[in-house]
C-alpha cells in the first residue's frame, strides 16, 4: 500500500467532513460524513492537490476508505 | 389565464440567458430555436460550436439565431477562469476550472456562476446525478439550503385550495431519505420556488401520519424538528405541521384537529412529503385517481436555477421548462 498517499488523503477526509476518528483502510466513508458539500470539498482537494479526478459519483458508490485510495492511486499512477 | 400561459408571458417581458449544454441533442436544439423565435429566452449552445452550427443547418435551423460558447477555443478562457476563481464557491485551481472549460455542462455552470448567462438547462443526455453533482460543485447551494431537491405543482381537477386547482409539492423526486436539516431545506426551497414562479404568498405544511401530536414516533419526531429548524432558519416564512394531508389542506378539518393557531393549517398551498416513499406514491395516487396534471419536478436549492429536463421530454415540455426556469431566475435577480 502506497503509506505516503494514504497518509495524504486521511488528511484531506479529516479537513473535508471534519472527521476526527482513526482511519483505516476499512472505515466506511458514510461514518466520516454523507453530505454532498462534504464530498465536493473532499473531490476538489484531490484534483487540486494530487492533480486525480474522481468524481462524487464515484465515492457515493464507494463503502470504504481504501476503496478511495485505490482509486486515487490508479489515476496517480496513470 | 393558465399557469403556463401566464409564465410564458412573464418569461417574455424579461428575457434571461439560457445556457444549453446539450445543443447536439436535436429536440434541444429545436426547443432552443423555439424560445429564442418565441422571444422567451436568448439561448447560449455550449459545445463545439462548428459541430453546433453544422448540425443546426442540417436541422433546417438558422444557426445566427444562437449565441455559442465554444468548448474546443482558449479564445476568453483566461477571463473565465480568473472570474470564476474569485468566487467563494470555486474550489478548483486554475488547472481544475479548465479541465471543466472544455465540458459542456460543466462550462455553462461556470459560464452561469459568474453570471454570463441565467440558467442551465440540462438533463436530456446528462443523468439527473450528473447535473446535481455539477451544480452543487459549480454553482453552489442557496443560503441556508443543505440539500437539492424538487418540486411540483399539481392541476387537480374539481380541487378547490387557496390557489384554485393548483397545488405545490415536494420533493417527490430527489432526495430520498432526507433527515430533520434536509426535510426544512426542501420546505424552504418550495417555499421560495412557488413564490418565484406563481407569485403565491407561499403556506408550506409538512405532512406526516401525525397532526399536532395526535401520534409518536420517530417518523413525526422528524417532522417536528424539520419545522423548528425551517422557522428558525427562515422566521419570514409560513411553515408548519406536523400536519396529515386532510388538516393541511381542508378548513373543516384543520380546525377540528389542529388545536392552535396557524397560520397554515388547512389552506396550504404546499405539501411537503417526509420522504421519497411518501412523495412517489402521492403523486401517483393524485395523478391516477383525481387525473390531476403535475407540472415539474423543477430543480431547487442551488445558489442559481439549474434545470433538468426529463430524457423523454418533446420540444413543447422542454419550451415550459425553460420558460419556468425563466421566470424563477428572473425573481432571484429581483430578490
Amino acid at each position: 500500500m502506497n503509506t505516503e498517499l494514504f497518509d495524504q488523503l486521511a488528511e484531506y477526509a479529516r479537513m473535508a467532513y471534519g472527521y476526527e476518528g482513526e482511519i483505516t483502510r476499512d472505515t466506511l466513508l458514510s461514518d466520516m460524513g454523507t453530505k454532498s458539500m462534504e464530498m465536493i470539498a473532499l473531490t476538489s482537494t484531490i484534483e487540486n492537490e494530487l492533480d486525480a479526478e474522481v468524481t462524487i459519483h464515484e465515492i457515493m458508490t464507494m463503502k470504504t476508505f481504501g476503496e478511495l485510495v485505490d482509486r486515487v492511486a490508479e489515476e496517480v499512477e496513470e | 389565464m393558465g399557469l403556463m400561459e401566464t409564465v410564458l408571458e412573464r418569461a417574455k417581458a424579461n428575457q434571461q440567458r439560457v445556457a444549453f449544454p446539450e445543443g447536439q441533442d436535436e429536440t434541444i436544439m429545436k426547443a432552443a430555436a423555439e424560445a429564442v423565435q418565441a422571444g422567451i429566452a436568448t439561448a447560449v449552445l455550449v459545445g463545439d460550436e462548428a459541430e453546433l452550427r453544422s448540425l443546426a443547418e442540417g436541422r433546417g435551423i438558422n444557426a445566427d439565431i444562437f449565441e455559442y460558447s465554444d468548448t474546443t477555443s482558449d479564445e476568453g478562457s483566461d477571463d473565465l477562469v480568473s472570474r470564476y476563481s474569485a468566487l467563494p464557491v470555486c474550489q478548483l485551481k486554475e488547472k481544475g476550472i479548465r479541465r471543466r472549460l472544455s465540458r459542456p455542462l460543466e462550462r455553462s455552470m461556470i459560464l452561469q456562476a459568474i453570471g454570463d448567462v441565467d440558467i442551465t438547462f440540462a438533463g436530456k443526455i446528462a443523468t439527473t446525478g450528473e447535473v446535481i453533482a455539477a451544480g452543487q460543485a459549480l454553482v453552489g447551494l442557496a443560503e441556508g439550503i443543505d440539500v437539492i431537491s424538487s418540486m411540483g405543482i399539481f392541476n387537480i381537477p374539481g380541487f378547490e385550495g387557496p390557489e384554485g386547482s393548483l397545488l405545490g409539492f415536494g420533493d417527490s423526486a430527489v432526495c430520498a431519505n432526507p433527515s430533520a436539516d434536509q426535510l426544512a431545506s426542501i420546505a424552504i426551497s418550495c417555499c421560495e420556488t412557488v413564490k418565484a414562479l406563481c407569485g403565491w404568498e407561499p403556506r408550506c405544511a409538512l405532512l406526516s401520519y401525525s397532526t399536532c401530536g395526535s401520534s409518536a414516533g420517530e417518523l413525526v419526531e422528524k417532522v417536528t424538528e424539520a419545522r423548528d429548524i425551517a422557522n428558525s432558519r427562515r422566521p419570514d416564512l409560513a411553515i408548519d405541521g406536523e400536519f396529515q394531508l386532510d388538516a393541511a389542506i381542508n378548513p373543516g378539518i384543520a380546525e377540528r384537529k389542529v388545536g392552535r393557531e396557524s397560520a397554515v393549517a388547512g389552506r396550504a398551498n404546499i405539501i411537503i412529503w417526509p420522504d421519497l416513499n411518501v412523495g412517489n406514491v402521492g403523486v401517483k395516487l393524485v395523478q391516477q385517481f383525481a387525473h390531476a396534471d403535475a407540472y415539474g419536478p423543477m430543480l431547487q436549492g442551488f445558489a442559481k436555477v439549474v434545470c433538468d429536463c426529463s430524457r423523454g421530454a418533446g420540444v413543447s415540455e422542454i419550451l415550459g421548462n425553460v420558460a419556468m426556469s425563466c421566470v424563477r431566475a428572473q425573481a432571484l435577480k429581483e430578490a
